[in-house]
């Protein structure tokens, strides 16, 4: 199915969870806020499974550097 | 407290303005603001907050002035090399505006003294360079209170927000732990882009002077993104989570705890 990642079309696997998403895109999930559908997601809710045309942005923790 | 005539014509240009006016400018003058690192953000914020008069500004950094700080942290020179941060910020910005009180403190926060130190201040504001002072901070304000103003940056990218507690959420809110050690590159790992920290940390002071003039709207339960590659600002909004570790319902966090300074590269010294 296809979801819109980061502003851009990304094909991934039916049913995919947020987490498994994050973790496929090389993210550590403890290391980024997930905004879906214009929301900032709850860390608990990871485990949500994506629809067809979800829109994600990820949101990292820039926390380590100025 | 009544402005001097060469107050009210140093300030002319925000006093003209409808919501600052000479009342405002009393407010900014009275305002104590706690700028803790003296880095990549703490300089566009301290220099902008000096120019604007606000009275007593305090500066945390236990640093020296290293020639790779000098990319981006506008408030020290290359004839300051080796010199402690904090006093080079501190004569900066006495050049710039001599009437303010700089406070200067060469030390790293810990749980043993941060509670002292913000007490006397009225915001407080993030150019940390580390996780774990950043969660001591967030975790610290939101404990007693304090309106903190939130900054970080990365390569081409930073994030701002404005922690008002109990009227938002705080940064646990967003991000509830710490990354694990090497999990997130610090900026000496991964590089970052000069003005970078120079647009976010002057969106920081903005937030700083609406908060002591009481006008305006912050950025309180919504994140700024900024990504200069792209030039895009975006907006996230975000409400306090209620299983927040520290500002949530039930708080597992009631007592401030200290992250510990795993290794050097982690911390970006
Ligand atoms: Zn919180």
């Amino acid at each position: 199915m296809k979801i819109i990642f980061n502003r851009q079309e990304k094909e991934v696997a039916e049913g995919i969870s947020i987490n498994e998403l994050v973790q496929q895109l090389d993210f550590n999930p403890v290391t980024v806020a997930v905004e879906l559908n214009g929301q900032l997601l709850l860390h608990e809710e990871y485990s949500r499974k994506l629809q067809p045309g979800d829109k994600v942005e990820l949101v990292l923790n820039m926390g380590g550097g100025a | 407290m009544v402005l001097t005539n060469e107050e009210i014509e140093r300030y002319s240009r925000q006093i003209i303005l409808k919501n600052i006016g000479g009342r405002g400018q009393e407010r900014l003058k009275q305002g104590k603001v706690l700028i803790v690192g003296a880095g990549g953000l703490g300089s566009p914020v301290a220099y902008y907050l000096a120019a604007a008069g606000v009275g007593t500004l305090g500066i945390i950094d236990s640093d020296n002035v290293d020639l790779s700080n000098l990319q981006r942290q506008i408030l020290h020179t290359t004839g300051r090399l080796g010199q402690p941060k904090a006093e080079s910020a501190r004569e900066t910005l006495l050049a710039l505006n001599p009437a303010l009180t700089i406070n200067t403190y060469r030390l790293r926060l810990g749980k043993e003294n941060i509670l002292d130190i913000i007490r006397d201040y009225d915001v407080i504001v993030d150019g940390v360079d580390n996780f774990p002072t950043r969660y001591l901070l967030n975790d610290a304000c939101v404990m007693t209170g304090k309106t903190l103003v939130e900054g970080g940056v990365l390569q081409w990218d930073g994030l701002v927000m404005t922690i008002k507690p109990g009227q938002g959420p705080c940064y646990r809110c967003i991000f509830p732990e710490p990354p694990p050690p090497g999990a997130v590159p610090s900026c000496q790992e991964a590089g970052v882009v000069g003005p970078v920290p120079g647009v976010i940390g002057c969106i920081q002071a903005t937030e700083v002077l609406k908060i002591l003039l009481a006008t305006g709207e912050t950025l309180t339960g919504r994140l700024l993104i900024y990504n200069a590659l792209e030039m895009r600002f975006r907006e996230v909004e975000a409400g306090r989570n209620p299983g927040c570790p520290v500002c949530g319902d039930n708080p597992s966090i009631r007592e401030l705890e200290e992250y510990a300074f795993v290794c050097e590269t982690q911390c970006g010294r």
